[in-house]
């Protein structure tokens, strides 16, 4: 499967910039992590990618093939968002059943398995369910349908911590059988963390960092210790962040650590939501 | 855009069996009512082709931004989804209309009688008659005209109301009706007094192309097809950059 390019893509909401000039690849099976903070323009770029709306400026293909309007490449695509698109009044047997219809590769009794799972109720309209069920109907839906491009915006919105474990294992397990691109986009940045393998971070509408996990998270180490020692362990570092807990501190550097370290300091590798975090920040 | 069509035409088959339902038992009992009447006076019953007309408006008005937003999740394009809402229109126009002249030949059939009738739009408007099976044909032409221009009509404000923002949705919902059954008429009323040549050339052009004035229902219908037509230009315009609003 070819992938899916996003060059130059701009947006604006009147005077609001939501996307700005956003270069982005999504390559073949594989699982991305879209991470920003509210109003960084996540949905936005899904959005657009989606054909749900259009960016102003900047083209998205798979293959070269432009993927706006074209439904050869929109056929390729499967994306939950938290808008919900089925009609209110359909049941959720009804969103299955037209589902499977629409996408060929849709795994119809895949789906039913996975609503016994989540004990999802089939004979109940879309509009009566919990936030949580709604969410666990479309996660369902976009797990069965088989599609090279899954694009899943808040997967995780409104479930309780069984499910969204359950949803994590059964994403791993469909990944593993039937191996498409994921891209999640989510805030619960800790639980996709063992998922992802590689990881866009978007602020303020700019795509800020794109590599996988291991890159990025290779890219730097913490250091804690007494504030006074790890002041002076900083000076002429590229430090990303710091974290003062009493008289302790935290300090995120990039590069690679010193072989040798103070006594009284402690090095730790990053993690993706402590890097996402000092990333983001201002 | 087969299976947005059968998608889209899914929804509205409970619609018509309940409005069928309905309509049948109130024809009936109009029917019987005035069958078991005392006195001589005879009765005419008519307005089935506007109360389908109606069905037909409220069921596309209601199913287009919905069925925009479900083939968009199915991954469909706006062309088709642009398409498969012109066939329905096409489609749904001739299933109506042909429902329509089933209920009145089902209505006359069962209900007629010397004191009571069931008539036929072109029979109001055109005076015509025809053999059974000309009239038939010539009312089911006319209708299909008639409610493929109600569909578009129906169709041109739901896809501007999908399009439209906050404000332009409102604009939509406020204006139309103003426009249609206050301003219309006002100006009308206006013009019948302050302009009459101009109010009675305006009469006459519409008698004209709508054929009343020659008696003749197909002038009517072939101006309602253009309208129509020039509708289906104005959805294309509107659809092709209508965005998904949350």
């Amino acid at each position: 499967m070819s992938n899916l390019a996003i060059e130059g893509v701009s947006k604006n909401y009147g005077s609001t910039r939501a996307l700005n000039n956003v270069n982005v690849t999504f390559e073949a099976e594989k699982i991305y992590g879209l991470l920003g903070r509210n109003g960084a323009g996540k949905t936005t770029l899904l959005n657009i990618i989606n054909n749900r709306i259009f960016a102003d400026k900047g083209e998205i293909t798979l293959g070269g093939a432009k993927a706006p309007e074209n439904e050869e490449v929109q056929r390729k695509f499967y994306y939950t968002s938290e808008q919900m698109l089925f009609p209110k009044e359909m049941k959720v047997n009804k969103a299955i059943e037209w589902t499977a219809e629409f996408y060929p590769s849709f795994d119809k009794d895949y789906a039913l398995h996975l609503a016994s799972l989540f004990e999802l109720p089939l004979k109940k309209k879309i509009n009566s369910l919990s936030t949580g069920y709604k969410t666990i109907m479309k996660n369902i839906l976009a797990l069965s349908v088989n599609t090279p491009y899954v694009f899943l915006d808040e997967p995780v919105l409104g479930l309780d911590a069984n499910h969204r474990e359950l949803f994590y294992r059964l994403l791993i397990e469909n990944y593993s059988n039937n191996p498409a691109t994921y891209v999640i986009s989510t805030h619960l940045i800790e639980e996709v963390a063992n998922i992802i393998e590689e990881v866009v971070i978007i602020k303020k509408g700019e795509i800020i960092k794109q590599d996988s996990k291991e890159n990025l998270l290779s890219e730097g180490y913490a250091v804690s210790g007494a504030a006074s020692m790890v002041d002076s362990y900083i000076k002429g570092r590229k430090v990303i962040g710091v974290d003062n807990l009493g008289g302790l501190k935290s300090a995120y550097i990039l590069g690679r650590p010193d072989n040798e370290l103070e006594m009284g300091l402690e090095l730790s590798s990053l993690d993706l939501q402590k890097l996402f975090i000092q990333l983001t920040n201002s | 855009m087969k299976k947005l069509l059968k998608y889209q035409l899914s929804t509205s088959w409970v619609t018509l069996l309940v409005f069928a339902v309905v309509y049948l038992g109130i024809m009936a009992f109009a029917g019987i009512s005035v069958s078991f009447s005392e006195g001589n006076s005879t009765s005419q019953m008519n307005g089935t082709e506007m109360s389908v007309g109606i069905l037909c408006f409220v069921i596309f008005v209601s199913n287009y931004g919905d069925n925009m937003r479900f083939a968009i999740q199915n991954g469909r394009s706006r062309r088709s989804i642009y398409t498969a809402a012109l066939a329905s229109a096409g489609l749904g126009s001739i299933m109506l209309s042909l429902y329509a002249q089933i209920i009145i030949f089902v209505s006359s059939l069962l209900l007629g009688s010397e004191r009571i009738s069931y008539t036929s739009m072109t029979e109001l408007i055109y005076d015509s008659n025809h053999s059974v099976i000309g009239h038939f044909f010539k009312n089911f032409i006319f209708t299909t005209a008639l409610l493929l221009v109600i569909a578009m009509f129906a169709l041109v404000l739901a896809a501007a109301f999908a399009r439209a923002g906050k404000y332009g949705r409102v604009a939509i919902a406020a204006g139309v009706p103003i426009a249609l059954f206050i301003g219309f008429p006002t100006l009308s009323g206006i013009a019948v007094i302050k302009a009459p040549a101009f109010s009675e050339m305006c009469i006459r052009l519409l008698a004209k192309v709508m054929g009343v004035e020659s008696g003749n229902p197909y002038i009517g219908s072939l101006t309602m097809i253009i309208a129509a037509a020039v509708m289906a230009l104005i959805i294309y315009f509107i659809n092709r950059r209508a965005e998904i609003k949350g």
